[in-house]
């Protein structure tokens, strides 16, 4: 059944975009039209959750035979957790527009939310990298739009520095794919087994610096902190909780399952490189000002790609497990973070119980034992095998916490400001709830991703024993 | 040619649009002077139009048929089937604007065009290829002389433009089919690298570089260039349109069709040389982008990148016969792209000084379309062009410095089209007053609109179109 449905992750959001843009000037239409689809796309992704009983085709078609490039669409458990987050943010993402958004909603911004999303969901499911690379160029240009129409200045600029970021990453990762395609004349995941080292040095440096680009690591991170500040809630919204956590996917799909025997050569520095970007971010976080919770945010957002280096760069089962269950999870706390704090920015608004909201939320991203990050954070550093590296990660998740949780203190001083809007409080409640609850019962995250993961591994452990 | 000539399957395009320009320059004689009308045009629509359909209807067939003078294969009729949509969509333009109304003659100059980029794409010999491309240059100054608003003379100016570089390519030309013709005995495309002495092999070489140094004028390439962002700015928009279809098109397939042929053979270091223009033309093109404020220059100068990667993909395949399908697949997104991008400049209200800046608050949906344009006039996905790209990406992947200079300039070319599609997007509207759109500009655009995007998801028939014509069949 899922194989029959999983196509339609692709098609519906895609029609829900033709139809919304055929409703363009109606907004009330948009607005309810809106609503049903994304409650469609709900159920679809519900439905093909409880139908998953393993790995998947579904479906194969040639689609830049010159390349040997196809329409090649599969389902594991690591893409079926990824739609399962990205359909929760397409839903705070919808939310936010047509609830939060100041101005009102506006049709074209929910155009291109679909639009993101189709090609997001693309991106999880593709087994081609050529495609990939189109998903990635489409989903971040409709990001950058999204993220300017109807922002102020700071946000366009915010959204074309993010579109100048992402053309870059496209290109990059086009280009890895067509060296290889010229090596092995294929650019199937699974096809190409057998690159030359020339070609598989070249091609890894730049799908690396794409990837690196979108998860974001130090120095390629300029990007995120203005969209933390400004730009529309929807665009924020899916590239905090949706664009990052693809860069993550990306980062162990095609770097640890293309380059297995690179990543290994080039060790300790994949692992230095992620130490270093979550000791950078946690000192930067620290020094920010304690008002400038959205920017705190961003700051912990790289720190968390840091981490991901990190568990990666361990190639073994459980840092990488833990590395991706951090990195996935993490979306629906950091989105509820950054909602609160955009709306307690501009609303100017302080007391105690958002006070409790916030370091809730923010302990929950800092994967404070009990919260749903934390076995994922917990098997990154215990997995490291540097132990000094292992005491730095600690620290500096540590410092990380605490510029996440200290300006809960701030915000307790006083009782200032409307009340937090209904739609903001249900969607920061199931949030609270989901992060907290969900990590007394870690199971079927780490039981969807475990298989996968192996199987990533195996391919390492191959490369390994290649002559 | 014989009469069985004639009616050879192959050859229907070229010859029902040669019939149908003849019909219509006589009615035009017999009723001249006639009462206004747009009846001319659209019987040029309708004329072209029968022969893309004659010309689609062959496109991805392997098959082979030769005449005297012209070669019927897959990479002619895909050449053919480029050439025309370029000139449909150079005639919806025409057909939108007001002036067609008073000079409706001019239309049948689009079917001579026409007919001249279609000869010489598919020439078999060195004379027939000369014939068909000055049939096309004249039949274009002309054009563009006579399609700007009748009180203005930009479109002179820009003719005037065009008319030299035009001019000295006849003459090179000309000279480098004498050297070729006399270097190797015979005209015939297909036997000029054959039987040259060590003198006669200098003479061909001459005449080759000369011979190449005309294809590269008309197509515009860096350093002969100058006239590009003139006639982007100066002509009238079907004008501009036409320039493309007929002038560089062209152009570019026939050195690509000589170069994967005896070109390389006659002219040592071809590829090197071929690569040094795609590098200068895709470099330039690509800077010259980053300071535009107005579309249509900016339009000139991406379009002048653009002839620099098609350029590169040609020189990658130098000597292998025939061509690459990188290049066929470029030119396919080439085209709409550059449609799209006019026809949104004579919607928008096709002043010199047009910004299009803010165009997608005043007009969503032109303003959504011309940043898709401009997407795909940068190779970005989701557009055909990113396929074109990617495939070029992939041809060019052993070619060491050259393709690290090729892709940092598609970087700056997208770096530019974005930023100007920022503007286009985010900024507030100049308060001018936009003229109506036409139906026949709106189809344009929407037809090209379409095209990109449905083989930018789907690019594979048209992927399968361009590995057939490359393979020749």
């Amino acid at each position: 059944m899922s194989e029959a449905l999983t196509p339609a992750l692709i098609l519906l959001p895609m029609g829900s975009a033709l139809l919304l843009a055929c409703l363009c000037g109606r907004i009330a239409a948009a607005r309810g039209v809106a609503a049903l689809l994304v409650s469609a796309q709900v159920l679809l992704v519900t439905v093909i959750y409880l139908a998953f009983d393993g790995p998947r085709l579904v479906l194969q078609a040639a689609w830049l035979p010159a390349l040997g490039s196809q329409l090649l669409l599969s389902i594991d458990g690591l893409s079926m957790q990824a739609l399962l987050l990205l359909t929760a943010i397409l839903v705070v993402a919808v939310v936010a527009e047509i609830r939060l958004q100041e101005g009102g909603p506006s049709a074209a911004r929910l155009v291109l939310i679909f639009v993101a999303i189709t090609a997001m969901n693309l991106f999880v499911l593709s087994g081609d990298l050529l495609l990939s690379a189109a998903a990635y160029g489409t989903a971040g240009l409709a990001l950058a739009a999204l993220l300017g129409i109807g922002a102020d200045m700071g946000g366009q600029t915010a959204a074309r520095s993010f579109a100048s970021w992402t053309v870059v990453g496209a290109l990059l990762l086009s280009a890895a794919a067509a060296i290889l395609a010229a090596g092995t004349g294929s650019t199937v995941i699974d096809d190409l087994t057998h690159i030359t080292p020339d070609s598989a040095r070249v091609a890894a440096l730049l799908m690396m610096t794409a990837l690196a680009m979108q998860v974001p690591l130090v120095p390629l991170h300029t990007w995120l902190a203005p969209i933390a500040t400004a730009g529309t809630l929807a665009g924020r919204t899916l590239i905090f909780g949706g664009w990052c956590m693809l860069g993550a996917f990306g980062l162990l799909r095609y770097g640890l399952g293309l380059f297995p025997d690179l990543l290994s050569y080039a060790a300790p520095l994949p692992l230095l490189w992620g130490t270093a970007t979550v000791v950078y971010a946690a000192i930067v976080a620290i020094a920010q000002q304690e008002q400038d919770l959205a920017r705190r945010l961003s700051w912990a957002t790289v720190g968390a790609g840091g981490l991901l280096l990190a568990g990666v760069a361990g190639l073994e089962s459980l840092p990488v497990l833990g590395a991706w269950l951090h990195a996935t999870v993490q979306g629906v706390p950091r989105v509820g973070l950054l909602l609160l704090a955009h709306w307690m920015a501009t609303s100017g608004a302080r007391r105690g119980s958002l006070a409790i909201l916030w370091a809730l939320l923010a302990l929950g991203l800092g994967a404070i034992p009990g919260a749903i990050l934390f076995p994922g954070w917990l098997l990154v550093v215990a997995g490291t095998p540097d132990m000094i590296v292992a005491g730095l990660l600690l620290v500096a998740s540590a410092m990380l916490v605490f510029a996440l949780v200290a300006p809960a203190t701030h915000i307790a001083r006083g009782s200032v400001g409307p009340p937090l809007p209904a739609a903001l409080s249900r969607v920061l409640a199931v949030a609270t709830i989901v992060v907290l609850l969900a990590g007394f019962y870690p199971q079927p995250l780490v039981n969807g991703a475990r298989p996968v993961v192996e199987r990533l591994l195996t391919r390492t452990a191959a490369a390994d024993l290649a002559p | 040619m014989t009469w069985t000539d004639l009616q050879s399957p192959e050859l229907a395009p070229e010859v029902l649009l040669a019939f149908l320009t003849l019909g219509l320059a006589l009615l035009d004689a017999v009723l001249s002077p006639r009462r206004v009308s747009h009846a001319s045009i659209y019987l040029t629509l309708f004329g072209l139009l029968m022969a893309l359909a004659l010309a689609l209807h062959t496109w991805d067939r392997p098959w082979r048929g030769e005449t005297e003078w012209l070669v019927g294969d897959p990479a002619v009729a895909f050449a053919d089937v480029l050439i025309l949509c370029g000139a449909v969509s150079a005639t919806l333009l025409a057909a939108g604007m007001p002036q067609a109304q008073q000079r409706g003659g001019t239309a049948i100059l689009i079917m001579l065009a026409t007919l001249g980029g279609m000869i010489s794409a598919g020439a078999q010999d060195l004379l027939t290829l000369f014939v068909g491309f000055e049939l096309s240059a004249l039949s274009l100054l002309a054009y563009q002389a006579l399609d700007g608003k009748p009180r203005d003379h930009h479109g002179v100016r820009a003719a005037l433009r065009y008319a030299g570089p035009a001019a000295a390519a006849t003459g090179l030309s000309a000279f480098g089919i004498a050297c070729l013709w006399s270097a190797g005995g015979s005209p015939a495309i297909e036997t000029l690298g054959t039987g040259l002495t060590a003198d006669s092999a200098t003479q061909a070489a001459v005449g080759g570089g000369l011979l190449l140094v005309g294809l590269a004028m008309r197509a515009g390439a860096v350093p002969f260039h100058l006239w590009f962002a003139d006639v982007a700015v100066g002509c009238a928009p079907s004008a501009a349109m036409l320039t493309l279809s007929v002038g560089v098109l062209p152009a570019l397939i026939v050195l690509g069709r000589l170069t994967a042929g005896p070109l390389a053979m006659v002219v040592p270091g071809l590829n090197s040389l071929l690569l040094l223009l795609a590098l200068l033309s895709a470099t330039a093109g690509a800077l010259l982008v980053l300071p535009q404020r107005r579309l249509r220059r900016l339009l000139g100068y991406a379009v002048l990148t653009n002839v620099g990667f098609v350029l590169a993909g040609i020189a990658t395949h130098a000597g292998e016969d025939p061509f690459s399908g990188t290049v066929w697949m470029q030119l396919a997104a080439l085209v709409p792209a550059v449609a799209g991008c006019l026809a949104i400049c004579a919607l928008a209200g096709d002043g010199l000084g047009s910004t299009a800046s803010g165009l997608a608050r005043s007009r969503p949906a032109q303003g959504a379309a011309l940043c898709l344009f401009l997407v795909a006039l940068a190779g970005l996905p989701p557009t055909l062009a990113f396929a074109g790209r990617s495939a070029l990406w992939s041809a060019l992947s052993g070619s060491g410095w050259a393709s690290v200079i090729l892709l940092l300039d598609g970087l700056i070319l997208a770096y530019g089209l974005i930023g100007f599609a920022g503007r286009v997007l985010f900024h507030k509207p100049p308060p001018v007053e936009i003229p109506p759109a036409t139906s026949a500009i709106l189809s344009a655009a929407m037809l090209a609109a379409a095209v990109l995007l449905l083989f930018g998801m789907w690019p594979s028939p048209i992927a399968r179109a361009a590995e057939m014509a490359a393979r020749g069949g």
